[in-house]
């Protein structure tokens, strides 16, 4: 039905076009129209165009560039070349003939591949080049008038655009008054989750059992599996705060920060080495630090944001304060970019697409990367908008520019006693240089062409000769030792402003080499919540676009991180799409009670802590995860959230349970954590046995466990993993060396406790792994693997094997 | 109703088979009429190809030393010509600099009924020149091997996206129960890496599997954890059945629980693998005359004699996508010779006997209907000295790759350069178009094999790509 309306308004068209074109051409006064400038053309130059112009045209470029082309889906670049208003009018890259112009005339420059490259399949024969010369150059002989009906742009309704519910504000619906639940609500989340679950005629599931909702809340909170006497001391707590007493030491304790920056990594892309050469960045740790610390400390989530994009243009307070600003920046740096691309205005814009896309994906849940050559075709993003905020970081210097463009190590600042000491360092590096300078200057001397004819052969000359390069060679000697073992002036990754601010045009179709017209930076104006103001002449506008993205008014950043919250811990996100909260999103069936989190979450002045800690006390939180069947059945996805999500533990839980299960863990907060001298990423070992979160994230060679075990790709910003069952995970715990050494380091821990019955260390063994003893049957099966062996480690070192490979160790109820 | 875009569950429902068989199938990435993540190819394209062996060149082999001949090179040799160098518009905007031509220093001759030119460099490639369908216009993007090489892989130069292989393994998953959809043999480390046999968005299961690496003797090239530690295969045995027992134990508790079956199933497909995908890298259950038709009895062909071997093997047990990279790790790869051009000729003889070995060997068993073979690098080479010296710079302009097998036409020659070499200008076949051929050869439309993610539909070919009908037969 659509086509057919369609057509009959290109008909409608056609006919007005036609009959308005013909009105003009007869009135005297409108001959300047542009639509039909077009004086007379003689019968020959029109036969001249039929012969040897429409059909090169019909058969080399409508196909691409004409009204049936617009139809299929299929015009590039929005020119039009089956009219002679077509032509006039061009396409997003301006008008493709100037008549008698040839040299202006872009269709030419095209033809003869020169900025632009036209037919693609093969540069047209001279002689047809020359026919569209002579055809320019005479005037443009074209009869086919009026533009033919196609709108080449759609343009995009910002004000329809809001109404989507992403970018609404908050609602503060009412908390429902929840009566005859099965269970009592705990909060108020409870009573939006129960109210619903009510009316769709389910109840929510029961609290878990103790040992489930242990287990469940340690890897949630901190990462890490609870130790038997954890378990035994929760259980046995009838306190009725036994479990908020549990959450709370567990939020405090440095464990948490180092599991929850984990999932912020992912989002960020982090990453401590490029793909391309496989260059080692060797300062990416200190913003895994800071993002630790930020979890740990609970810096307000506002702050974090504003810091990671503008820390360094913040003011400070202490030296302290200004180091963790500078270092947060290093989130701008960490794109796994191609140094390599020779074009570097062309590496500039990716750099920028890909910082835009960290920001906005990570920040806004906004997929901005579409507009950078077209208008969003799904969300209400035009173009402008992208070379808006594009605008802002193509003030920002990320790479200095070379054949392989390298990133930016900046100095840290630091004390003023340590200032000292690297000074002088640093003096006493350059004296040498200049007396190095020096001596090759005056070696130099010695052997150039006028010192050899006056004084060849002369024997205090060379004497001086070797003296000279003893000298040399003895002050090289100092300057490599001092600058390798001198004291090293801490740096950090980052970005830092350009000298020269300005707004940046449009790219048309994103090509760097066919410019528009230039946007004032500014950010995106479907979020009208905010009166648009310019940005500052002197600065990029980081900071305020930092400060735009956390505005309290701005509804989609609360929504974001708030819907991330929920499925860190949920598994499942209240909208299932948490990085795209475009149009093409997933919109929550709990809509009210994320704008009610998102709301909660400004009241706490964005402490992700407090939020945290309010979901993991609810009852939503502590269901038990085996539902009943019929919520299974109509609600297989749990979108009412009946019952816990059952949780797969992903790669970082695995490798830390199986460290502190064997007792190898090695705890220590912190640090450069790469081992070596390497700096590239080529089949570096992973030897570590401390947390997942300090394995190194090398984007050539990442520890095997994670790659195993769907790791985010660290080059794209990921809220959400993939989940995948693969044989490949079975042979890893079936045959991979690693597990067998853990597994053997377990066997000799369990071993140890020579007071112990076989039967009790296999009760432990159990509460070690799967934090819960062994039914009856397992029991048995243990036992006789137990017996079946001649040697017991071996046979421990298989039975701690198959614990790690089985269901119950792999998922969290 | 959309079945590209409905969930596992609805898929599930809708067809109202089980789940045992939709995660088997999903174990290795393996189609199946229930394997709800792959597209339905609509209308069906007849595939012409059911698998794919890509030998890949990397750091650029040239075009004018190898399968295209210029006479013009010998003609106008040591002459400084004007010419629009890729590397110097991008850096400078420059155009038709003064560039020395660099005559071939090896002789050209033609070959087979057809009559190909073929270089000293390929005497026994150069024996198949009736098998094979050259395309010498190939043109791409990226200067650089990092770009050009991601390009290739990938079609983006930049941005991560997932490369040929996965997107293959994507829409038609392995052939294969015990083994992966899409393996890449010896794959270098260098120029995008592991992001060139990478999945990128589409889920890790579709990513290639890697064995060996380059720089690595193929003789050591292995599957990860396949062989355990110690154990013998009695004790490896019994601790499969030791795990199984306690799933089977644990299991109880969640009856009929889909994604709890699913682990279970993936360790008896463990197992499968663990018995049968060494057996497929063992050479040894080749005769002595197949090994010596690949070059395996000769050190210089030795290496890449046995992965092109290997490839076969892979291939005729149901992969279906199978890369062999001849490089190595270094960011200056294997054919680069920006200076010294003679060096082509030990990377040619390494891999000149091999490659026709492979050919040869699909050829007499039948293999070659129905499996296409596509020899290729990211780039070319100027048909001019760089820096007035004795080697070549990269020339991404123009170049050549050939394909056999699979439904291309056998003895055909597609496109040209200009008179020199230099840049395609007769039917010009773009990288995106390539790829859009390839995928087409395969049954799958390059327009439709799409994934959703971060809100819009990918695709290999972005928004390009067209099909070269002419090369199809």
């Amino acid at each position: 039905m659509s086509i057919l309306s369609r057509s009959i308004v290109s008909i409608v068209f056609i006919t007005q076009s036609f009959i308005v074109s013909w009105s003009l051409a007869s009135d005297p006064t409108a001959a300047s129209a542009p639509t039909d400038s077009a004086p007379a053309f003689s019968a020959d130059d029109l036969d001249f165009f039929e012969k040897k112009i429409r059909p090169v045209l019909v058969r080399h470029c409508e196909e691409c560039h004409s009204a049936a082309a617009a139809k299929s889906n299929r015009l590039k670049g929005g020119l039009l070349v089956d009219s002679r208003d077509g032509l006039l009018k061009g396409g997003e890259s301006g008008a493709a003939v100037v008549p008698s112009n040839v040299e202006d005339s872009l269709l030419i420059q095209a033809m003869r591949y020169e900025s632009l490259q036209m037919p693609p399949q093969g540069k047209l024969p001279a002689n047809v080049i020359a026919d569209f010369e002579r055809w320019i150059a005479r005037g443009m002989a074209d009869p086919r008038r009026g533009l033919s009906a196609v709108d080449t742009k759609k343009r995009i309704d910002l004000v329809a655009g809001r109404q989507h519910w992403a970018y609404r504000p908050l609602l503060h619906a009412v908390t429902p008054v929840v009566s005859n639940s099965s269970s009592d609500p705990r909060s108020p989340i409870d009573a939006f989750v129960m109210n619903r679950l009510q009316s769709d005629g389910f109840r929510p599931a029961p609290e878990a059992r103790p040992v489930s909702l242990i287990r469940r809340t340690y890897f949630d909170l901190v990462g890490l599996p609870p130790e038997p006497e954890q378990i035994d001391e929760f259980t046995a707590d009838d306190r009725p705060d036994a479990f908020e007493r549990i959450v709370d030491r567990l939020l405090a304790s440095p464990q948490f920060g180092e599991r929850w920056s984990r999932h912020w990594l992912s989002v960020v892309r982090f990453g401590e080495s490029m793909t391309l050469r496989g260059f080692i960045f060797p300062e990416a740790w200190r913003y895994r630090d800071y993002v630790i610390d930020a979890f740990n400390s609970d810096l307000p989530y506002d702050r974090f944001v504003i810091e990671q994009i503008a820390g360094d243009l913040l003011p400070a307070e202490s030296l302290a304060e200004t180091q963790r600003q500078k270092i947060a920046t290093t989130f701008l740096a960490l794109g796994n970019n191609n140094l390599e691309e020779q074009d570097k205005q062309q590496l500039r814009m990716d750099v920028v697409d890909e910082q835009l896309e960290a920001i906005c994906k990570g920040f806004l849940a906004q997929t901005v990367g579409c507009a950078r050559c077209h208008d969003h075709k799904f969300d209400p993003i035009p173009t402008r908008d992208y070379y808006a905020m594009a605008g802002i970081l193509a003030n920002v210097k990320t790479l200095e520019e070379a054949n392989v463009s390298t990133w930016l190590e900046l100095p840290l600042p630091v004390e003023p006693e340590r200032e000292a000491i690297f000074a002088r360092q640093e003096a006493t590096l350059s004296e040498l240089q200049s007396k190095i300078k020096a001596v090759t200057d005056a070696q130099k001397k010695l052997t150039s062409p006028a010192s050899d004819t006056t004084n060849s052969g002369d024997s205090s000359e060379r004497k001086d000769a070797n003296q000279l390069s003893d000298q040399l060679k003895q002050l090289k000697k100092e300057l490599q030792e001092l600058s390798e073992n001198g004291p090293q002036r801490p740096k950090y990754m980052s970005v830092t402003e350009e000298k020269q601010i300005d707004d940046i045009p449009v790219h048309i179709r994103g090509t760097v080499h066919n410019l528009g017209e230039k946007v004032p930076r500014g950010f995106l104006q479907v979020l009208d919540f905010h009166e648009a103001k310019s940005l500052p002449a002197s600065q990029s506008g980081r900071k305020e676009f930092g400060e735009w993205i956390v505005h309290r008014d701005n509804p989609l950043a609360a929504r974001v991180i708030s819907n991330r919250v929920w499925h860190w811990l949920m598994k499942s996100g209240l909208s299932r799409s948490p990085d795209n909260f475009g149009t093409t999103g997933d919109k929550p069936v709990h809509g009210e009670l994320l704008d009610r989190q998102a709301g909660r979450f400004l009241e706490k002045n964005g402490s992700l802590k407090e939020v945290i800690r309010e979901i993991v006390l609810s009852h939503t939180y502590r269901q038990a995860s085996d539902a009943n069947i019929n919520p299974r059945l109509s609600d297989p996805e749990n979108r009412l959230l009946s019952h816990a999500n059952r949780n797969r533990l992903d790669a970082e839980c695995l490798l830390d349970a199986i460290l502190t299960i064997s007792g190898q863990r090695v705890d220590q907060l912190g640090g450069r954590t790469i081992v070596g001298r390497a700096t590239e990423d080529y089949g570096y070992m992973h030897t570590s046995r401390r947390r997942a979160v300090y394995w190194p994230v090398f984007r050539n060679s990442l520890p095997e466990i994670f790659e195993a075990f769907d790791f985010a790709d660290p080059s794209i910003p990921t809220g959400g993993r993939s989940v995948s069952t693969v044989a490949t995970q079975s042979l890893f715990f079936l045959n991979n060396p690693w597990v067998e050494s853990y597994a053997q380091y377990s066997a000799q821990r369990i071993l140890d406790q020579p007071e112990r019955t076989d039967e009790n260390r296999i009760e432990r063994a159990f509460r070690m792994t799967l934090g819960r003893p062994p039914s009856a049957r397992e029991m048995q099966i243990a036992s006789e693997t137990l017996i079946s062996h001649d040697s017991r480690e071996k046979a421990w070192t298989g039975l701690f094997k198959a614990l790690f490979a089985s269901i119950d160790f792999r998922y969290v109820e | 109703m959309d079945l590209c875009c409905t969930s596992r569950r609805q898929m599930l429902q809708a067809a109202g088979c089980g789940f045992g068989s939709l995660a088997l199938a999903g174990l290795i990435g393996r189609s199946s009429l229930c394997a709800a993540d792959a597209p339905v190819p609509h209308p069906p394209i007849i595939p012409r190809a059911k698998r794919i062996i890509f030998l890949f060149m990397q750091g650029g082999p040239s075009q004018v030393d190898s399968f295209e001949y210029k006479e013009a090179l010998d003609r106008h040799d040591g002459q400084k010509l004007a010419f629009d160098d890729a590397r110097t518009i991008a850096k400078t905007g420059n155009r038709a600099t003064n560039e020395r031509i660099l005559k071939s220093p090896w002789k050209f001759e033609r070959y087979g009924e057809t009559g190909h030119w073929v270089s000293d460099l390929f005497p026994s490639v150069a024996q198949h020149v009736d098998d094979l369908c050259f395309i010498h216009s190939m043109h791409t993007e990226g200067i650089a091997h990092g770009p050009a090489t991601l390009f290739l892989h990938c079609g983006a130069t930049n941005s991560v996206r997932p490369s040929i292989g996965s997107w293959i393994n994507y829409g038609l998953g392995s052939e294969s129960d015990n083994l992966p959809g899409f393996v890449s043999l010896s794959p270098s480390s260098g120029n995008g890496g592991t992001r060139n046999y990478g999945s990128a968005f589409l889920p890790p299961v579709y990513q290639g599997t890697a064995i060996g690496r380059a720089g690595m003797p193929a003789t050591q090239a292995a599957f990860r954890n396949l062989s355990p530690v110690t154990a013998s295969s009695n004790q490896q045995q019994r601790q499969l059945e030791l795990v199984q027992s306690l799933n089977t134990e644990q299991i109880k508790r969640y009856p009929g629980d889909a994604e709890l079956e699913a682990v279970i199933n993936s360790y008896e497909l463990a197992w499968k693998m663990q018995q049968h995908a060494p057996d497929v890298l063992n050479l040894n259950r080749e005769t002595a005359e197949t090994q010596s038709l690949y070059g395996i009895d000769q050190p210089e062909t030795d290496d890449f004699g046995r992965l092109c071997l290997m490839a076969r093997r892979l291939s005729e047990s149901g992969v279906r996508f199978v890369q062999v990279t001849y490089g190595d790790n270094t960011a200056n790869p294997a054919w680069d010779q920006h200076s010294n051009l003679p060096k082509h000729a030990d990377h040619a003889r390494k891999v000149d006997r091999p490659i026709a070995g492979l050919l040869a060997d699909l050829k007499r068993r039948g293999l070659l209907e129905d499996t296409l073979v596509w020899w290729g690098s990211e780039f070319g080479r100027t048909p001019y000295a760089q820096n007035n010296g004795t080697g070549r710079d990269h020339n991404p302009d123009g170049f050549t790759v050939f394909l056999a097998g699979g439904g291309v036409k056998s003895g055909y020659s597609y496109g040209a350069t200009d008179e020199f070499g230099h840049r395609a200008v007769e039917n010009k076949v773009h990288m995106h178009d390539l790829h859009a051929t390839i995928l087409h050869l395969m049954g799958l439309d390059h327009e439709r094999l799409t994934y959703r993610f971060s809100g819009r539909d990918y695709r290999l070919t972005d928004v390009h790509g067209r099909i070269i009908d002419s090369i199809i037969a």
